[in-house]
């Protein structure tokens, strides 16, 4: 068994570390495992499996989501998202600060993805922020960590793969994202508020007056009902998440292509290809993971892990740092999508029996922790996607992220001790 | 070469758009046929997921040939010019042994006994399997050619990418 085990990480370990791409370095280790393992496993299993990973009904819906998501970045749309956000936060202290977290929570209200928003939110407010003489690293820490709320509001592509992997309801998991994105959001705030008035940061703005929210709100009510359509399809039970999915992608081509006549034919087959793009890419690592992870499962390394943490303690506050501990290295070591994967059944037993968690509870928190991999020093990579639009360092970028880091670790914590956070919204709508 | 390679990947992307528009149409023939006609169709949720496994290994070849994949970079973005372009095309070897032995098993397994038929369309699951042997024999292909590319490159400025 210890053999085996060797046969599945060592490829797999040296293979990363060469520069293999991922999926190739797990597939490298699954057929390692199934050559040399002396475990009966045929090699056709393999292809089969592979192909029966990707037969899911829950993951149509990433394609869905990928594609509104460029749809609305091509049109050229997000611009009244942030107008609207500015008439509603614009005029407190760290004025664009705030806008920006609260444009991150109206993006992530219809994109599903932390790293397609940083990408979106990075050069749309660090320019404005350095204008108004925010520190460049401070505009930059401030666009990832609200990009991250990204892939916590609903939809969400880590909340799919993990739905899907773990066999829980997708339409429950986007509601269970619902009050910690809410959460990240105060929480993003709060702390940006402080510095900012430490640092007497930026302009005070005056608050426009109710018109003028009204008039914001107006001009940005053909792209909120993206997110009606899909926390409301999902809520009434009347589409499953891949549907209302459809329905969006549907809704932004024609409000695109005829309404706001702002996107092109060409514009259109253009999101198209990149949406096929980064499902592909996507979903090769998924269907790859998942063929790994089930090795894993085969060889009873979850149960084992579990016996060896309860062997370590039983105390769950010491349990819960030793797991956000590891979520956070390895989250920010390797890619989000074969973490989840390969991580979720592995981690299930102990955070259900060590740590008292409910499945939906457990899936948020899974999906939170290492998302806030993608944030950690020195390597996460929405930091290395945002330093280069402020042209800041990695130092800078690295310790302006820490505040916001640690108040989306008291979020985390939240969620792990606190069940009703994640499970009242799901439990309302009966999930 | 180099022309070959761009026009199967640009064939292959060409392709997954085109089974990703296929998702999005089936979807919505569901919902139309529940809502508006009452009546539920059958094979939707087949069709879109027979074009998904298309999807994903057509595109992954495109993706394939601008050396896109996820990967981590770390290690090999420290090393110097000469030494990061022998490890990228050791690496890049390596994928194409892996995709090698895949296509194989795949091609090997689609010829196999082992297949069900689809309970709707009456298919056998072997032409969804094809996918992935046709798929990793096009990724394959793929490193070859940028293999080439990190050949040709190399001499003149020491760095790959």
């Amino acid at each position: 068994m210890d053999l085996a085990l060797t046969w599945l990480f060592l490829p797999f370990a040296a293979m990363l570390i060469l520069g293999v791409p991922i999926a190739f370095a797990l597939l490298a280790a699954c057929l390692a495992f199934v050559a040399f393992a002396g475990t009966p496993v045929p090699s056709a299993i393999l292809i089969t499996e592979l192909a029966a990973s990707l037969d899911s009904y829950a993951l149509l819906a990433l394609p869905t989501f990928v594609m509104t998501g460029e749809l609305l970045n091509r049109a050229g749309l997000t611009d009244r998202l942030v107008r609207l956000a500015m008439s509603l936060v614009g005029w407190i202290r760290g004025g664009l600060a705030h806008v920006t977290t609260v444009t991150g929570m109206l993006l992530g209200c219809i994109s599903g993805s932390a790293l397609a928003d940083a990408a979106t939110l990075g050069p749309l407010m660090i320019p404005a922020m350095k204008k108004e003489k925010y520190p460049a690293a401070f505009a930059a820490a401030i666009s990832g960590a609200a990009a991250t709320i990204g892939a916590i509001l609903p939809p969400s592509v880590p909340l799919i793969i993990i739905g899907s992997q773990l066999g829980l309801s997708i339409g429950g998991l986007f509601l269970a994202g619902v009050v910690p994105g809410i959460l990240t959001g105060l929480a993003l705030m709060l702390v940006s508020w402080i510095i900012a008035r430490r640092g007497r940061y930026g302009t005070i703005h005056p608050f426009p007056g109710g018109a003028s929210v009204l008039r914001a709100t107006g001009s940005a009510t053909p792209i909120l009902v993206i997110p009606v359509i899909i926390l409301g399809g999902i809520l009434t039970g009347m589409f499953t998440p891949t549907e209302s999915g459809a329905i969006a992608v549907l809704y932004a081509s024609l409000a695109g292509l005829l309404f706001y006549r702002s996107l092109t034919f060409a514009a259109w087959t253009d999101a198209l290809r990149q949406t096929a793009r980064v499902t592909a890419s996507t979903l090769l690592i998924v269907a790859v993971s998942m063929v790994f992870g089930r090795l894993l499962t085969y060889l009873q390394v979850p149960q084992d892990l579990l016996q060896l943490m309860l062997g370590i303690t039983e105390n769950r506050v010491v349990l819960f740092l030793i797991v956000v501990a590891f979520l956070l290295l390895i989250g920010t070591l390797m890619d989000a999508v074969a973490n989840m994967i390969i991580l979720g059944p592995l981690l299930m037993p102990l955070a259900l029996q060590g740590l008292g968690m409910e499945p939906l509870q457990y899936g948020m928190f899974l999906m939170y922790g290492l998302l806030l991999g993608v944030l950690t020093p020195p390597l996460g990579i929405v930091l290395f996607i945002v330093a280069p639009i402020a042209k800041v360092s990695l130092e800078q970028i690295s310790l302006a992220t820490l505040p916001f880091l640690g108040a989306m670790l008291g979020v985390l914590t939240l969620i792990a001790f606190v069940p009703g956070i994640t499970t009242w919204l799901p439990r309302m709508a009966g999930y | 070469m180099r022309r070959l390679a761009d026009s199967l990947a640009t064939l292959s992307e060409v392709l997954a758009a085109a089974l990703t528009a296929v998702v999005f149409g089936v979807m919505l023939a569901q919902i139309w046929f529940r809502y508006m006609l009452n009546d539920s169709l059958l094979w939707s949720e087949e069709v879109a997921s027979w074009a998904l496994i298309w999807l994903v290994f057509l595109g992954a070849v495109s993706v394939m040939r601008d050396w896109n994949h996820v990967r981590v970079p770390l290690v090999v973005d420290m090393l110097p010019g000469r030494v990061r372009t022998a490890v990228l095309i050791g690496s890049k070897l390596a994928v194409i042994g892996i995709a090698g032995i895949v296509a194989w098993l795949g091609f090997q397994t689609f010829e196999g006994g082992f297949h069900r038929m689809s309970p709707m369309l009456g298919l056998s699951t072997k032409w969804a399997k094809l996918a992935i042997p046709v798929g990793a024999m096009l990724m394959a292909a793929m490193a070859l050619a940028s293999i080439a590319g990190d050949l040709r490159r190399a001499p003149d400025t020491g760095e790959g990418r």
